[in-house]
């Protein structure tokens, strides 16, 4: 069973606003649909490490202005 | 998506009859529609509550809730086993229920292999839970408790049937990852500008350092080089004196030989102290004695491996015990433990050694105390050439001769000078000990210093900048489920106005939002039929837009609907499901049943369930054939269109 088209569209959307690269949504889009189609697990174990790493690799950690600029331009879209 | 179809299922030892329902055509697909009769009291509630219970695994039930399933025959189990079809594989859940101990265990059959315990194939597991299954197994009292904000959680079963919860699982595992991850860090995620700064202070120090010794390299040179000059004019100046000259030239020759001779002595003597035996001859006579009793051991001709064989072999072990045949395995099986052919090599390499190095050399430690003695008169010679050597420019100096007194002096400043840069560059240059600081004057201490820091300080910005993306992620998903949520509602709002206004168009409703229950538009409450098809306006747009192909049973579907709105939710319940499994009673047949054959396609199968007894015996067709007609100790299930339509529940009453 494929993700459903609207968290799919919410995913973009959320990452987008957070001012994160089309690669997190990429990524974290192919994790739940892979989770949704049963072949990932959504329960932490240690084998996820490498992949989680891997998300994180591509996720922009912003400053608190960063986060605040971002916000505010959230709210005025 | 996920196609989800129920085949059948069978029930025994419960309070509806026993009873075995087939869901399939014998081309082996489900019907689009079964209709399924049951007259009050026939276990209707209690087949819908089996189904719900199987579908969601279920565990947890009350005293009375459980013995309330229980047959009238008092058994002490029963059992109720579904059977499904998930996206064209077949699985089976089975679940028994002991009315003795009120347990409830569950066996989940998948792809041919047997599991205890309800392991639902994956692609359903979210929905085949106790929160959404009253959605697909759906009675009046469900309609009602849509309405209800305390009552069922459609925001629940949004996000299941969505996949909004796939988010919110996702949040969770990262978030347990980075526990995980900091798991013993907090101390270490606390004090990060103090080790930034111990950081910027070691980068200091070091430059410091590096800095001072380039500087003191070339001041050595230079003091050097003056002192250098001013031992010549110190030269010149005495040796003005020839005698003088001639006494320290030959001064300087003998304390130069006498240095040298030192020089070999000590060279010779290191080289002997190497032998151990020579160092300490008490040594030498063990190592002796080891050998001696090596040979007396007959060690290692004799080895324990080979030991161990013979013993084997023997009558009785050395213990005194008989050698039994598991002793004798034993024995043989840990002989490799010990002494082998390498381990042997090895004792004779040290046998030998003792005799050529230790026994061969007696004279090893006199030898070593005379090369001792040869130094220490070499070390006095020169010790007191360089004494003699003072002496004759101490005799130069009290002359009185000021010219020379001053050149000495100067030479004596410089001297000093430059044995304190030497010493100062020694210090930065001198390996690193574990006591140094970080103040410490050595240059490889501070730089080590530096690298633990470095490393520290790395550390901690990993676990923070971790921590941030987990939180920059957690938002993300966070932000993601209140929009899917919000955009399905609102899909899920409209099209379920839109279906209403057809449904209900002369005692219209509106559906205003959806919060963790639904809410009406300008009204609290509603009629019955109102809410019934309210609740079926809902699932419908819920499950059309889903990502399941889900079985739709309804307990009499058309409950309190008036005749107009009855014949209307005949003709769209076959759209909200491709499998609809309608229990009914006879009062429900008029303007619904030959409107839905129709909606249907004749794609539908009829059949009548009732409780054995005199009454209902006299009613039952009269045939023998089995696809017809099946009976069990306490029921027969009947599957004809025309028993289904002229089965009247009042005529049974009579009788």
């Amino acid at each position: 069973m494929a993700l459903h088209r609207v968290v799919v569209e919410a995913v973009r959307k959320a990452c987008k606003a957070s001012g994160q690269s089309e690669a997190v949504a990429n990524r974290l889009i192919a994790w739940l649909e892979q989770a949704a189609r049963g072949s990932a697990e959504l329960t932490y174990n240690a084998d996820q490490d490498t992949r989680i790493e891997d998300l994180l690799s591509v996720v922009t950690a912003r400053s608190e202005l960063e986060r605040l600029l971002a916000s505010e331009g959230g709210e005025e879209e | 998506m996920s196609t989800i179809r129920i085949l059948g299922w069978t029930s025994t030892g419960f309070r509806c009859p026993d009873h075995e329902v087939s869901l399939e055509k014998p081309s082996k697909k489900p019907y689009a529609v079964t209709l399924i009769q049951m007259p009050n009291g026939t276990g209707k509630t209690t087949t819908l509550e089996l189904l719900r219970a199987s579908l969601s695994g279920r565990t947890q039930w009350g005293r009375e809730e459980l013995l309330a399933l229980r047959s009238r025959d008092q058994p002490r189990t029963a059992v109720f086993v579904t059977r499904l079809l998930v996206d064209e594989k077949r699985a089976t859940v089975r679940m028994a229920v002991d009315f003795v101990s009120r347990s409830v265990t569950f066996q989940t059959t998948k792809g041919g292999s047997k599991q205890e315990g309800f392991k639902p194939p994956t692609a359903v597991a979210r929905v085949f839970t106790p929160e959404f299954t009253p959605f697909f197994i759906f009675d009046g009292e469900l309609a009602q408790r849509l309405l209800d904000e305390n009552g069922v959680r459609a925001e629940q079963a949004i996000d299941a049937h969505f996949q909004l919860s796939l988010l919110q699982r996702l949040s969770v595992l990262l978030t347990t990852y980075w526990e995980k991850m900091a798991a013993g860090k907090a101390k270490a995620m606390t004090g990060l500008t103090r080790r930034r700064n111990r950081l910027s202070d070691l980068e200091r120090r070091r430059k410091v350092l590096e800095t001072d010794r380039a500087q003191l390299l070339i001041t050595r040179d230079s003091q050097s080089i003056e002192r250098d000059r001013l031992r010549a004019d110190w030269d010149e100046a005495f040796n003005r004196d020839r005698t003088a000259r001639e006494q320290k030239q030959h001064l300087d020759q003998e304390h130069g030989r006498a240095a040298q001779n030192v020089e070999r002595a000590v060279i010779a003597t290191l080289e002997l102290a190497r032998e151990l035996h020579a160092v300490a001859p008490n040594l030498a006579a063990e190592m002796v004695a080891l050998r001696d009793n090596l040979d007396t051991l007959k060690l290692p001709e004799y080895a324990a491996k080979e030991f161990f064989e013979e013993l084997a072999a023997a009558e009785s072990c050395v213990c005194g015990e008989p050698m039994t045949e598991a002793r004798r395995a034993a024995v043989i099986a840990r002989k490799g433990m010990y002494l082998g052919q390498e381990d042997a090599g090895v004792i004779n390499n040290v046998k030998s050694d003792i005799k050529v190095f230790v026994e061969g050399q007696p004279d090893a430690p006199s030898g070593l105390r005379a090369s001792i003695e040869t130094l220490e008169g070499s070390v006095r010679e020169r010790d007191e050439l360089a004494t003699e050597l003072l002496a004759l420019e101490a005799k130069r100096l009290a002359e009185g001769d000021a010219e020379i007194a001053e050149k000495k002096s100067r030479f004596d400043a410089a001297e000093a000078q430059l044995s304190k840069t030497t010493l100062r560059i020694a210090e930065i240059d001198r390996a690193a000990s574990p006591d140094d600081g970080d103040d410490s004057d050595c240059l490889a201490a501070i730089i080590a210093l530096q690298a633990k820091a470095e490393a520290d300080f790395a550390e901690i910005t990993k676990t923070r900048e971790t921590r941030q993306k987990v939180g920059e992620l957690a938002e993300i998903l966070l932000a993601a489920v209140s929009k899917a949520r919000a955009e399905v509602r609102e899909e899920l709002v409209d099209a379920t106005n839109a279906r209403l206004k057809g449904l209900l168009s002369l005692t219209p409703i509106r559906l205003r939002g959806i919060g963790t229950s639904l809410v009406l538009d300008g009204q609290a409450k509603a009629s019955q039929g109102q809410t019934l098809a309210l609740g079926y306006a809902f699932l419908l747009s819920l499950f059309e837009n889903g990502q399941l192909d889900l079985p739709f049973i309804v307990d009499s579907p058309t409950g309190a609907l008036d005749l107009r709105v009855r014949r209307e939710i005949a003709k769209i319940l076959p759209q909200i499901s491709n499998q609809l499994v309608l229990f009914t009673t006879s009062s429900e047949k008029d303007q619904f049943v030959p409107i839905l054959h129709a909606a249907a396609k004749g794609n539908l199968q009829y059949m009548t369930l009732v409780r054995l007894s005199e009454a209902s015996l006299k009613l039952l067709p009269s045939t023998s054939d089995s696809t017809r007609i099946q009976k069990t100790q306490n029921g027969a299930l009947v599957c004809s269109k025309r028993f289904f339509e002229r089965f009247d529940t009042a005529t049974l009453d009579e009788k």
